[in-house]
This record gives C-alpha cells, structure tokens and sequence, in this order.
C-alpha cells in the first residue's frame, strides 16, 4: 500500500523583486513510496530534490499536481489541504530531518530532543526513555543534554536535530542530507536507524549524497531531471 | 421708587433649583447607591465646606422641621454652628442639639451614636462621592465601571492594604455595596459608623457640592462592607471607656490635655455623651 | 476536524479609503500560534483590535468559540458583553506594559485583579494565585508586593502576561509584546510564551513586524499590506517558499544571522 503517492507534481519559482524572473524547478514529477520502503531522490544539483521533498512536508508549495499521503484518516492531498491540518500531518504523521539544526535560544538540548513526543502528549516517563537512547545511540554525552546546542559545533548540532525527529515513529520520514555533516561512526549510526524505521515499516524518502548510504539504504532510486 | 428684595427665599435656595434637587433626590432613592448629577449652585460658603449637604438640606427642609448640624460629631464647632445659624436664618426652623428631637440632621463625617427612627432624615456632606476615584481617574470610565458593575478594582485596593499592613487599613470613606448592587463611598464617616448605615429606618441621602453629585440609600436598605473570607471587616474598638461618661460602645476623638501629652478619650458624639453623663448623674 | 475558537469573514474597518483592514478572513484554531506580519500602516493593529474586541468592524462577521463550548458573536454582542469577555475568555498584552498594567498597584494585586472581578473573595487563594503565576512567567515571587513601576521592561511584560492568563483564557492577542525590549531580553520573554502556550493549550494572535519572532512563536502568517491579507500560510512555508511580490521583499529584507 502506498504511504505516498506524487502525482504530476510541477513548480516554478517566480521571482517577482528580479524582474519576474522565472525558474522552472519541477515538470510532473510522479512516484509513489510504500509502508518500509526507502526512495532515494536522485540527480544533479538543481534538478528540485530538496524541493520536492520539502514539498512533501508542506514547507514548500506546488503550483499543480497532487501528493497523497496515507494518514490516520485517509487519504489526503497535501497540496489542497488547509495549512491548519498540515500541521497536524507533522506532529503525527510525517517527519523530516533537515540538514541543520534549526536553534532555538535557550531551551537545552534536552528539551529540544523531547519537544515532538511531549506534543503529542506522551507520558513524561516515555518521553525521557526515549531521549535517552536516542541521544545515547547518538553519541552524545549527558554532559550536554542540560545545555543549550547554539554553542556545539556543527555535528553535534546535527545530532541533537537527528535525535529530536527522529522521536515520534513516523509513518512517513523524510530525509535531507541528514549525516552531511557527521564522521563515519556517526553516519554508521544514523543508517541503522534509518533501517528500524524501515524495518517498523515507516515510508521513507531521502536525499543523500554518500554512495555508501545510498546503495545501503535505498530500495529505489527517483530520478528527477531537469525542468527546464 | 421700586423696593428691592431684602429677603432671602425660603432657605436660600429659589423655587426651581429646589426642584431640580429634588428630582436628582428622587431618582437617587429610587436607585440606591447610584450617584446622580446635579446642577449645584454658588452657595455663600466656599467648596470643601459643606456646599453639597447644604444644598440637599435647603432642598428637602420645610417649616416644621427640626434641624440637627454636626461636625465630627459635635454640635458645638465652627462649622455646625454657622451651619444652624445659617437655616435659623434662611428658613426660621428650629433647631437642637438633640438627635431624638430632629427631623433633619445634616452631618459632617459622622452617624450619630443615638439610633434613628423611621421618618428622620441624615443628610451626609461628601467631598469625593466616587469610590473609584482612587485607581481610575476618567469620569467616562468610572460611569462604565458602575454601569457594569466592574468592581473587582475595589478588592484590590483591600487587598494591597492586607499585603502592605497585614489588615485592611481603611479607616474611614470604607467602601460599601448598596442594596446588593452599587458600590458607594459612604462619605469619610470612621468604618465604625458603617453598620450604622445598614437597614437603617431613616432615609440618608448625600450631596457633593463641588462634584455636583447626590446618592441616597432609602429606609432599610442593605449596606454591607466590602471585605475578605478571611479577612471579614471589623471595626474600631478602644482600651479604654470615654472619659466623661463611661460610654464603651461608642467612637472615641483622642484629645491631649496638656503639655505633658496627657490624653483623654472622650465621645466624639457629643449629644450622646451628654445624654450617657446625664443617665449617670441619675 | 475540531472547530476554529476564533473565526472572521470580511472583517472590515476603514479609516479612509483603503486604509485600516479590509476584506480579512481568518480562522484560529485551539492551541495554535497565528502571526499577523506587515509594515507599519499595513492594518495589522487595526485587525488585532477588531478581533479583541475593542474595536467594532463597519462590516463583516467575527465569531469566538469559549472554552465552555459557547459561541458569541463579537460584532453584535453589547459593549458589557465585550468587556466581560475581555476580562475572562481573552488576554490582551499591550506593546506598552505600561498600557496593561496597573503601575501603583503591586506585582500581586495587578495579578489578582480579574480573579477578584469575577469575585474571588478569599485573600490567601489570591494570593497563592498571584505567587503561582508570578513563578509561571519566570518573576521571583518575592517580588509580589513590588510595584511594577520599579520593574524592568520585560519584567513588566512578563506581569502583563501573567495578569493576562490568571483567568485562563483561550485566546490571547499580542501587539508586539517584544518590542521595545532589547535582544536578550526579547529571547527570554519568547521563550517564556512558547512554554506557556503549550503548556496552557491556549491560541494565541501575535501581531508583529519582526520577522525572527514569527518564525520562533507562530504556526501559521498571514502577510498584510495596505490593508488585505497578500498571502496565508505556514509560518515556514510562507518564510521559506514566499508567494507574493510584497512577501519575498519582506523575507529577502530580513538580516541572516547564521
């Protein structure tokens, strides 16, 4: 069953302050991705991955075409539903790892990772097991999960982001460029997580650059051209 | 030649601001505790001097009446005084010491100790009639306030005197509820006159001269102090009886004898006092 | 789908022509952040006002959902059934603490006020009350009996909020509650909110011109300019994937600080 379902999915950017200049990112893109499956978005730089992915997580807009995803109450287009529900889907349904920690002043590292299972109103108990693996498997010591991440450097900032998304068992996990910025062992790490989600049967979809996670991971490979 | 008028009308007021008073009155008793807009005149005192009360008692007070004047509770001051001579003068009633033997008493800042009886008349001089005037100085706010019963200021006021003193500190001017529903400053009466005011069988009614308000609270009208659950009002109470007649249910003045500082505690309610000493005399 | 708290078609005020608010429709659901952006003149004050209730439209329709589950129609309910709502159901928080405060009365009363206006009797409950929320906003409560007067800046709009929420109300509206504060300050009191309102479950309708704080506080924008509403959307989207002309001048002009 699919999980995901793109159907003839196109954007252009319109830069409106550059002359109206316009620049074609996707031309109907269309696959599909099922419960424990991985997709790769392949191709060259500025064929629109990122923002075909991000387009799955409503962060980007589509200018036509559809994208369907399974959740708890059926079928959805997340291209015609109400902003209001998409924030919903992400609470409960799709989850994305982005390539950087987005920091938030103040709030420890803790509380950053902790942040999505409280939302959906988890036991705290549940909450805490959870973190703690999450941030152990990751190699982060508790010496730092009382602090705020703005001063870690790069990698361990995108740690703490991996650890954080990846605490609700998403249906749905999107992947962008997650283990850019982390050493081999850490990369060892991320991949076999990424394998229990597939393995607990969560759809994945993900950009990566490393051929060795690739080949890894991916059951499939999504090619997108050009849309010029 | 024409004659002149020499004489002054019937307790100085003409006819028809009389009439305006009295309509303003009428409408304050038909609505307790609520303060009703006058168009108060140049009285031949200045304001701060009873200019409200005057013109209320000039407004209500006929032939027959028998009129009381107090100040702080005594007859005998300055201001009670020129007060009597005044309607003595203006109006050719009588007057007396005595509260059993008024129909009328005007009063500055105290309820007589004597209880009144039903056809009596207490007339209160106020300075500021509004009890929101401490936190709130906008006139279209206030109106809205008592309009809408939007009291919850008055607590606070308790309150910051309980976190400041430990007790509510307000002493006099404590604010009341009128009939379950205006909340009114019973003008700067001691707190321990507000039982006083409670289903009292005399009408009171209040007039603000330079403020140009009137209020009223009707015969037998509930008036209840404002107050905590756990904080309940209370009133003043002294370590010793008055010192000229005994009396130990009654507001005590604190007067300095000498230059040694030797104090007495004497009724600040003067007919009262003479009528405690009188009873002890036999 | 649960329903919105707050929903408004066509609300319109209009000073001049075309200026003030024109034309706006929004929905706010339970427990979401909704960020009103635009420059100075844009009408985004004028909407805040109007949907608060202290402003009342030349047209259009405003409705509020109440905890209890009770609808009221904010455009034709009396000005007693305004203000009532305005004490209870709702929170404003002023730019200007100053304008939400009450100066000479202390930390406490400030904060017992509209528990005592719905007629809270028991000094020692209030007082707990106020020591409870004076811990809520990060205000040492020994500081209880202070006057806000002496109080800096984010304090007082910390006691603002406080004094805000003490009624526990489902909708709170915000003008610029971090301007004026300087950036640490600014970081502190945004935390503050964001802690609070996940942990109350309150909405709330935060107008503001900085774009940093939309992005930090609000779950959706909705873009204003001369008056309309240009473009709607996720905070992110809106910041990340910007639509109109207006709205990718205003992401472009803000300063990346990486």
């Amino acid at each position: 069953m699919s999980l995901i379902d793109v159907r003839s999915v196109s954007k252009t950017f319109i830069l409106h302050n550059q002359g109206g200049v316009q620049l074609p990112v996707l031309r109907n893109a269309s696959f599909q991705v099922t419960a424990g499956e991985c997709v790769v978005l392949d191709g060259p730089s500025g064929t629109g991955k990122s923002t075909l992915l991000k387009m799955l997580y409503g962060n980007y807009r589509a200018d036509s075409g559809q994208i369907l995803v399974q959740t708890a109450s059926g079928i959805e287009d997340l291209v015609a539903i109400h902003p209001h529900r998409m924030l919903q889907i992400r609470r409960d349904t799709v989850g994305f790892v982005s390539q950087f920690l987005r920091v938030i002043p103040r709030v420890s590292t803790w509380d950053v990772v902790c942040e999505p299972l409280r939302r959906q109103g988890a036991d705290e108990s549940i909450v805490a097991e959870r973190a703690r693996q999450l941030l152990q498997r990751l190699n982060l010591p508790q010496s730092l999960w009382s602090l705020a991440p703005a001063t870690f450097s790069g990698g361990e900032q995108q740690r703490v982001n991996i650890a954080r998304s990846l605490m609700v068992e998403y249906p749905i996990l999107l992947l962008d460029e997650p283990t850019a910025s982390l050493d081999a062992a850490n990369r060892e790490v991320v991949a076999r997580l990424i394998e229990e989600a597939r393995q607990r049967g969560a759809a994945v979809v993900g950009i990566f650059h490393d051929d060795g996670l690739r080949s890894r991971l991916a059951d499939r490979l999504y090619a997108l051209e050009s849309a010029q | 030649m024409h004659e002149t008028l020499t004489d002054y009308n019937f307790a100085y007021l003409d006819e028809q601001t009389k009439r305006m008073i009295r309509r303003g009155l009428l409408k304050a008793v038909a609505v307790p505790g609520l303060q009703i807009p006058f168009g108060g005149r140049e009285m031949p005192l200045p304001y701060g001097w009873g200019t409200g009360g005057i013109q209320v008692t000039a407004a209500v007070i006929g032939p027959d009446d028998v009129l009381k004047v107090i100040d702080q509770g005594a007859d005998d001051t300055t201001n009670a005084v020129s007060i009597r001579a005044f309607f003595a003068k203006t109006a050719g009633v009588a007057t007396t010491e005595v509260t059993t033997e008024a129909t009328l008493i005007q009063t500055r800042h105290r309820i007589p100790e004597t209880a009144l009886t039903s056809g009596q008349i207490l007339i209160y001089q106020v300075p500021i009639p509004e009890p929101l005037r401490f936190i709130e100085p906008r006139e279209t706010e206030t109106r809205k306030m008592h309009a809408l019963s939007e009291y919850g200021v008055m607590h606070v006021k308790l309150y910051e005197d309980i976190a400041q003193f430990g007790q509510i500190a307000t002493s006099y001017a404590y604010p009341v509820l009128v009939n379950g529903r205006y909340v009114m400053d019973p003008s700067p009466i001691p707190k321990f006159d507000n039982p006083k005011m409670h289903q009292n069988p005399a009408l009171q009614l209040f007039g603000a001269g330079r403020e140009k308000r009137l209020y009223a609270v009707p015969p037998y009208t509930d008036v209840v102090s404002l107050d905590f659950e756990d904080h309940p009002f209370e009133v003043q109470s002294w370590d010793s009886p008055c010192g000229l007649c005994g009396s130990t249910d009654s507001f005590l003045d604190e007067v300095v004898m000498d230059d040694a500082g030797t104090r007495l505690f004497i009724c600040s309610d003067t007919d009262y006092c003479r009528i405690q000493r009188e009873r002890a005399d036999g | 789908m649960v329903e919105p708290i707050l929903s408004a078609r066509g609300l319109t005020r209009e000073y001049a022509p075309e200026q003030g608010c024109l034309e706006v429709d929004l929905d706010v659901w339970p427990g979401e952040v909704v960020g009103i952006v635009g420059e100075s003149g844009s009408g985004k004050s004028t909407l805040l006002r109007l949907l608060s209730g202290q402003e009342r439209p030349d047209a259009g329709t405003l409705s509020f959902t109440d905890r209890a589950g009770r609808q009221h129609d904010l455009v034709r309910v009396s000005e007693s059934a305004i203000r009532q709502l305005q004490r209870t159901a709702f929170g404003i928080v002023h730019q200007n603490p100053r304008d939400g405060l009450r100066l000479r009365i202390s930390a406490g009363g400030n904060i017992g006020e509209r528990l005592m206006g719905v007629g809270a009797r028991h000094y020692g409950d209030i007082r707990a009350q106020a020591v409870h929320w004076l811990s809520h906003v990060e205000i040492d409560p020994a500081r209880i009996d202070d006057l806000p007067r002496y109080f800096s800046g984010g304090m007082q709009q910390r006691l603002q909020i406080a004094r805000n929420l003490v009624t526990n109300p489902g909708l709170v509206f915000m003008d610029e509650p971090t301007g004026g504060l300087d950036v640490s300050v600014q970081a502190r009191l945004l935390d503050t909110l964001k802690r609070l309102v996940h942990d109350l479950g309150i909405s709330v309708v935060i107008v503001t011109h900085d774009m940093g704080v939309a992005r930090l506080l609000a779950d959706r924008l909705l873009v204003m300019r001369f008056g309309r509403v240009i473009e709607t959307g996720l905070t992110d989207q809106v910041l990340d994937d910007p639509q109109a002309a207006y709205t990718q001048q205003l992401v472009a002009s803000i300063l990346q600080v990486s």
